[in-house]
């Protein structure tokens, strides 16, 4: 299977499933935002990637709506970075959006037929 | 490692960034690129390869900023310099204005305060505008305003108080200062007229003497205005404005019928229809 294309993948963003991942990601600790675009193409086999010109515009913006909470640490010997962590409310929303994803899910593999792995 | 700020300012620079949030946004980048860039030189690119490579995610030039433009960092307006012209009025008054009402939402007690200063403030100084404006600016309705001027008595209870009909009587004798004289009682009450059809109508009236329309230089429509011998032999007379005339329900009949119908009610003679005078 080939990897999604960009236009494809503006879609998605649009349709709120890259949100979804990536509140996903940080879900368990705070991640950066290289650590985020590595899991997201590994943990999908590289079936998903999203370039620097998608990542960072989305993080902002969930920071900016107070999903994500972003933060400079600085660590010996090593360069800052910025990592990104749920916020409460961010959790909220990430349990929302599973819900809907698996209703979403779930119909689709009605409608036509398909099954999820 | 390669330098990554010339590709990534330029691509900013299409937004308002305050300088330090961009110069954030800078490092984050540059330190994704330099991973980037890294992983694809342990991959086997050569640095000219790895660079190129890693230039490309940030796909076109103007891909970061449009993605960018809906944020609200994007759009920081400009810094306020104290005595610089002002170069964005409209954008400087939806600031002051947004700034204002967060101000104001903050404060709601001082924002009461100031809203009821504010609203008493408006409404006495148009009041007194209203008055100015009737009394002082605003010409009276006749011809030859500045030729018209309003008589008073003095006496020990009032430095104007209203002229005794016989000291007019007098004053008119021996007038000469003013061309004509005629007087007024003004706040006579109301009259109620009633009609063949038993109608009734409430009009407001005054009483006035002869030469009053001359001195105001009013003419009739209809008919003529009050003579001096309507005063010496204390005719019940009336002269109707236009305004009633044209208003009153009678009119459907026509003037002369309303004429004769309020003239007989009433055994009032109408010898005249004058034109509104005062609005």
């Amino acid at each position: 299977m080939t990897a999604i294309d960009a236009r494809m993948l503006d879609r998605e963003l649009k349709k709120g499933s890259a949100e979804l991942i990536v509140l996903s990601i940080v879900e368990p600790r705070p991640r950066h935002g290289y650590e985020i675009s590595k899991l997201i193409e590994t943990r999908s086999a590289g079936q998903l990637k999203f370039h620097i010109a998608s990542l960072y515009p989305l993080l902002y913006r969930l920071e900016e709506r107070g999903w994500l909470q972003g933060r400079w640490v600085e660590k010996p010997g090593q360069r800052r970075r910025r990592f990104y962590a749920l916020t409460r409310e961010g959790r909220h929303v990430l349990g929302r959006q599973r819900d809907t994803w698996k209703i979403f899910v779930h119909a689709m593999s009605l409608i036509t037929g398909v099954d999820h792995a | 490692m390669p330098e990554w700020t010339s590709h990534l300012r330029p691509r900013l620079a299409l937004l308002r960034l305050r300088p330090e949030r961009e110069a954030e946004i800078i490092e984050e980048l540059s330190q994704h690129l330099d991973q980037r860039y890294e992983e694809l030189r342990d991959g086997g690119a050569s640095d000219a390869d790895a660079r190129r490579l890693a230039i490309e995610e940030l796909l076109d030039r103007h891909t970061l900023a449009d993605r960018m433009r809906s944020l609200r960092q994007a759009h920081v307006p400009p810094s306020i310099t104290p005595g610089a012209p002002p170069r964005f009025l409209v954008a400087d008054l939806r600031q002051d204005l947004r700034y204002a009402a967060r101000m104001l939402r903050r404060q709601p007690a001082f924002a009461g305060a100031a809203i009821l200063t504010l609203a008493l403030g408006i409404g006495a100084n148009s009041a007194m505008f209203a008055l100015v404006d009737a009394t002082l600016l605003r010409p009276l309705p006749f011809g030859q305003p500045e030729r018209l001027v309003m008589i008073w008595e003095r006496n020990a209870a009032s430095s104007r108080a209203r002229v005794a009909p016989l000291n007019l009587l007098d004053w008119n004798e021996r007038n000469h200062a003013f061309d004509s004289m005629a007087g007024f009682i003004p706040g006579v009450g109301s009259m109620v007229m009633s009609g063949a059809d038993g109608a009734a109508e409430t009009v407001p009236r005054q009483w006035v003497t002869a030469g009053f329309f001359e001195v105001l230089g009013i003419k009739p429509i209809i008919g003529r205005t009050f003579l001096p011998s309507d005063d010496s032999r204390h005719a019940n007379v009336v002269v109707l404005s236009e305004a009633l005339w044209r208003t009153s329900t009678r009119l459907t009949s026509g003037p002369s019928i309303f004429l004769s119908s309020v003239a007989g009610a009433s055994r009032i003679a109408i010898p005249a229809i004058v034109f509104r005078c005062a609005s």
